[in-house]
């Protein structure tokens, strides 16, 4: 599997960022990317109202874990996957963060009940979300529905929401919620779609 | 797709493991640290070289400390929830809890005491024993009734609290720089932006 | 023994001066307490000079000390004390000299009228300058300090008594 774009999407549903990686890839015109982004958005809040009452208050209930990470039952962890793919070489900086990796614990999707991925015969669309309301999106270039590949994009994302923190939360002259235009952040997201 | 999966020992660990455990194991090994006192030094030169550009007018400082505050908090809870991935909070009970034990612990360092709670548990106060800002500080006479000297870490919790949608008031009410037994920051909570809750969450 | 101690910057401006006389160190004698800013001046051109020799002639009582120049080969800060540099009718000034070029120096009295030398113990004023020094550093941390400034902190001078307390009560 590899991936063929990454989206990032503010928390008003504005494309913020868009990458292909993939030279094949299908190009869509910016103001088709624009749309996605915006249906995307629509589609996580319906998503979020279908789910059936009954699971609705099952959740609610046991939902009460607390903050400690990882703590509620209800709240579906996503695995952590090692180094994705090619380990780094050791000893390369990654911004902030030390150790061999961004982070190395399961963690929690705080996206219980909208949509976090779709599957079409040809792609598969992965969709992460955070407690600010920003979704990184990644595109792949084959279906999947395998939970084990589910796990390696959701840790792809968060690891790309690390970056977004470093490279661009960081960066001065970046204006929150504005179009991404920051060249270390192009970089780093490259390589680490590239060790996949 | 050779990534291994850690599987559910991971996940099984992590949830036994306490907050505090959590966030001392991601401030040890996974956060990349300066120099205290190059950090202590460059807060300081800011905020005098502030009082000298207002003319020591340090309400006008004061405002200005807060503005960059929140600035620095808008994004830097983004490289909080990067780091820790932390679910929402229940209650503001938890919050407080994050704050001290989570937040203070992994960007300065320190572990404030979380007290002072109102009877409607809508506020609560951070009690700062260690403030790593104002280590070597000494604020002169003209300053000292009015110049909140950390008044930069308000900025941080307010900017950082409405980003997670919580709208609160964040200020000092009390600091030992004035002469005053504790270093007491007072958090109200106005009301929560559910509009701005992002779907899909529980 | 009464003394009289400043820190002098670097553009020869005062920049902290005391007086340490409580009832165990005695008085110094009205006239001279006048003459001590004086004195204290006059050694200033003593240590200037000393401040450039490898190998002083007067002072550092130390003889593993080489002078202030030798300091460059060690990081510890034991050469910056320069000892007895000057005396003056049976008084005697000793200095400090810090990286930062400021000058620390004391006039020691022995209050007595026969004009013979004050004896310095030279461990205990050694650490006291020692630990003024270190006060400076960390009033030098504080934003709010500018440097060459005179020192106003009730702070520092509290506790620059105190050391004097410590060591020179003799």
């Amino acid at each position: 599997m590899a991936i063929q774009t990454i989206l990032v999407i503010n928390k008003s549903g504005g494309l913020v960022y868009q990458r292909d990686f993939v030279a094949t890839a299908p190009r869509l015109s910016s103001n088709e990317y624009l749309i996605l982004a915006g249906t995307l958005q629509g589609i996580v809040a319906i998503a979020s109202q279908i789910t059936p009452k009954s699971l609705q208050i099952a959740g609610k209930g046991s939902a009460k874990g607390g903050v400690e990470p990882a703590g509620g039952a209800a709240a579906p962890l996503v695995p952590y996957v090692g180094t994705l793919g090619a380990t780094t070489a050791s000893g390369t900086p990654m911004g902030s963060f030390l150790g061999p990796d961004y982070f190395n614990d399961a963690f929690a999707s705080c996206n219980g009940r909208g949509l976090k991925h779709v599957t079409t015969d040809q792609n598969s669309l992965f969709l992460y979300q955070t407690l600010t309301g920003i979704k990184f999106v990644a595109v792949s270039t084959q279906p999947t529905t395998n939970a084990m590949a589910v796990a390696v994009a959701e840790n792809l994302l968060r690891k790309a929401y690390c970056l977004y923190a470093d490279y661009v939360m960081k960066n001065p002259f970046y204006e929150p919620e504005m179009p991404i235009k920051c060249e270390l952040f192009d970089q780093k997201l490259g390589v680490l779609v590239g060790q996949l | 797709m050779s990534a291994s999966m850690s599987g559910n020992t991971a996940s099984s660990s992590s949830s036994k493991k306490s907050l505090k455990a959590f966030s001392d194991d991601i401030w040890k090994n996974k956060t990349a640290k300066i120099n205290a006192e190059l950090f202590t030094l460059t807060y300081g030169s800011i905020v005098s070289q502030l009082c000298t550009d207002y003319e020591r007018d340090f309400a006008k400082v004061n405002k200005q400390l807060y503005s960059m505050g929140y600035n620095i908090g808008v994004r830097l809870i983004e490289d909080f929830l990067a780091r820790t991935a932390l679910p929402r909070c229940d209650s503001l009970a938890k919050t407080s809890e994050v704050i001290s034990k989570c937040a203070f612990k992994i960007f300065l360092n320190v572990t404030p005491q979380i007290g002072n709670w109102s009877s409607n548990k809508d506020s609560f106060s951070i009690f700062l024993d260690e403030n790593p800002l104002s280590e070597f500080v000494e604020l002169p006479m003209d300053a000292a009734r009015e110049l909140w000297y950390s008044n930069i870490l308000c900025g941080v919790l307010k900017g950082a609290l409405e980003m997670v949608q919580m709208d609160c008031d964040v200020y000092f009410a009390s600091d030992v720089l004035k002469g005053d037994q504790t270093t007491e920051l007072r958090v109200k909570l106005n009301k929560i932006l559910k509009d701005e809750i992002p779907a899909g969450e529980d | 023994m009464p003394c009289y101690f400043a820190i002098i910057g670097a553009l020869d401006n005062p920049i902290y001066e005391a007086e340490f006389t409580s009832p165990q160190f005695n008085q110094f004698p009205p006239e001279l307490k006048e003459l001590n800013p004086f004195i204290l001046h006059a050694s200033l051109d003593i240590l200037e000079d000393l401040q450039w020799q490898t190998h002083p002639q007067s002072g550092a009582g130390t003889e593993t000390s080489g002078g202030f120049l030798r300091s460059r080969h060690s990081s510890s800060n034991s050469n910056c004390y320069l000892g007895k540099i000057d005396h003056f009718y049976g008084l005697a000034i000793t200095g400090y000299l810090s990286y930062g070029n400021m000058k620390f120096v004391m006039v020691h009295s022995s209050n007595s009228s026969n004009g013979t030398p004050v004896p310095i113990d030279d461990v205990a004023v050694k650490s006291f300058y020692q630990e003024v020094h270190e006060l400076y550093v960390k009033t030098l941390m504080n934003p709010f300090y500018k440097l060459n400034e005179p020192i106003t902190s009730p702070v520092f001078d509290k506790r620059v008594r105190l050391l004097a307390k410590k060591y020179l009560a003799k």
